[in-house]
């Protein structure tokens, strides 16, 4: 047998790392495609599941969808690139923590539902000793730890702060009994009894009817895969203002997008075109609620869903409905003097990534 | 014949299409209001009692009487009442059931379409 070169042996050897590296590549992309599918983005050549370097993402210290929304919805953008679009090992930093609002903690606890899901990995938590304790205790009362069946769960005392939250329930078909449950839950903390419950899951199921029939269309390009018929539900409650608050949340394509599925775009453009608005997601949330009140026979599947998740806003003293789709926000209070008919609409720099609607009231 | 939602369907009804969800407007329908309607001369739906219905639950269980060729809109007239203590959901229920008949002009040739539907839902 011919004796092989010193140098001749090293060139196979690299030859062979190299084979090695682009079938292990061949077969993570491949994985990739079946989890994530073919619309997501495959990991490129220096993402770091090839290198063990874990990335820190740290929450901004307000996380609400309210004067924090840029920054808060920037966070969750980061967090679908890195958990959902593409693979990269990362961790979430949540000592930087400070304040959280309860419309969006829904929204993160459904994208940290959809990373965990399509990612298949069992999350566990660290540094809790170093979170804000406030922080801790709202995130264990909404049910956050146990939705996303964390490995090591904290287990912490009942403390004196004035807001309660239930936790958060799922699930991705039309479950009439987990709005049941969910109001169950909220007239279990003292000095709660929702007068209208008929109302109130009348806009509940109708929400979760929307969410069957029109959010997640089958052969829609969504640029985060989704968890398909998923939605999420959350409640509170401060004990000190009596301000009730119940918030339902999708990922699917929103609201701007589904509208002209149901109404003819030239119904759609008369209206906010009659209020003086331009086309964009705001003014078409708002022409939805319109169309909904003057609708005819082509849209018997329309949206029932505007009659339903307004009714329960009238019927409420100091109630105020908030939508929030795509770009735009519309906001519904009718007790309201400083809003011109109760309503307004606000768009925003970027979309929240599916529809939130929000119910606030005074209880007293 | 007397129908209660609550009690002989579900407290909870949700979702428009039996793919939506266990307890849909259109399970309803063919399961409990298609057959009381074709084997009763009067069927009165008492809508109280549970937790509420949704605009999709009521419009497809019974809006699709008509979409679907069941029955006209004089056959409804006549032989379908609708209870509940809430008036405004009764009034929006025919409502339902006014828009598809005109959409669908299911006014006429009422009692061929039943004895031809009778025969599907008994099969």
């Amino acid at each position: 047998m011919k004796r092989i070169s010193e140098k001749h042996k090293q060139y196979l050897i690299r030859r062979q790392l190299k084979q090695e590296k682009r079938r292990l590549r061949s077969k993570a992309i491949a994985k990739h495609i079946r989890q994530y599918g073919a619309n997501s983005r495959p990991p490129a050549k220096g993402d770091s599941l090839f290198r063990k370097k874990v990335v820190t993402l740290s929450l901004p210290p307000v996380f609400n969808l309210n004067d924090a929304y840029d920054d808060s919805i920037a966070f969750i953008e980061t967090l679908r690139e890195y958990g959902v679009r593409s693979v990269r090992r990362f961790k979430l930093d949540f000592t930087t923590l400070e304040e959280f609002g309860g419309a969006g903690a829904l929204v993160l606890a459904a994208e940290l539902d959809r990373w965990r899901r399509l990612s298949g990995l069992r999350l566990h938590t660290i540094d809790l000793d170093k979170w804000n304790p406030n922080i801790l205790r709202l995130f264990h009362e909404m049910g956050l730890f146990s939705l996303l069946d964390v490995i090591n769960p904290p287990r912490l005392p009942e403390t004196d702060d004035p807001v309660k939250f239930v936790e958060f329930w799922s699930a991705n078909t039309a479950r009439g009994e987990l709005a049941r449950e969910l109001r169950l839950s909220l007239e279990n903390i003292p000095g709660v009894t929702i007068p209208n419950k008929s109302t109130l899951f009348r806009g509940l199921s109708e929400a979760m009817s929307n969410v069957s029939n029109h959010a997640y269309p089958p052969d829609f390009p969504f640029s985060t895969p989704p968890i398909k018929g998923q939605w999420w539900m959350s409640g509170s409650f401060n004990t000190e203002t009596t301000l009730l608050s119940v918030a339902f949340f999708d990922q699917g394509v929103g609201i701007p997008v589904t509208l002209p599925a149901n109404y003819p775009l030239e119904r759609i453009m008369a209206i906010i075109n009659r209020i003086g608005l331009k086309d964009n997601d705001a003014s078409r949330i708002r022409a939805a609620m319109e169309l909904q009140r003057t609708s005819t026979q082509e849209s018997y599947r329309g949206y029932g869903l505007f009659r339903d998740i307004r009714n329960f806003t009238n019927s409420m003293p100091e109630g105020r409905l908030r939508i929030l789709s795509g770009k735009g926000e519309y906001i519904y209070s009718p007790s309201d003097n400083k809003l011109k008919n109760g309503e307004k609409i606000l768009t925003h720099k970027q979309g929240i990534g599916g529809t939130l609607i929000q119910w606030e009231a005074k209880l007293k | 014949m007397r129908l209660n939602i609550a009690k002989e369907f579900s407290e909870v009804p949700a979702g428009r299409f039996e793919d939506d969800g266990p307890f849909s407007g259109e399970a309803f329908r063919e399961k409990f209001l298609v057959p009381a309607l074709s084997e009763n001369t009067t069927v009165i739906v008492q809508l109280d009692g549970g937790e509420g219905q949704g605009s999709s639950f009521l419009e497809e269980a019974f809006g699709g009487l008509i979409r679907h060729g069941y029955f006209s809109k004089r056959d409804l007239d006549a032989r379908l009442k609708i209870e509940s203590e809430d008036e405004t959901l009764v009034s929006e229920i025919w409502e339902y059931i006014e828009r598809a008949a005109q959409a669908y002009n299911f006014d006429t040739n009422s009692d061929k379409r039943n004895s031809e539907v009778n025969a599907d839902t008994l099969n």
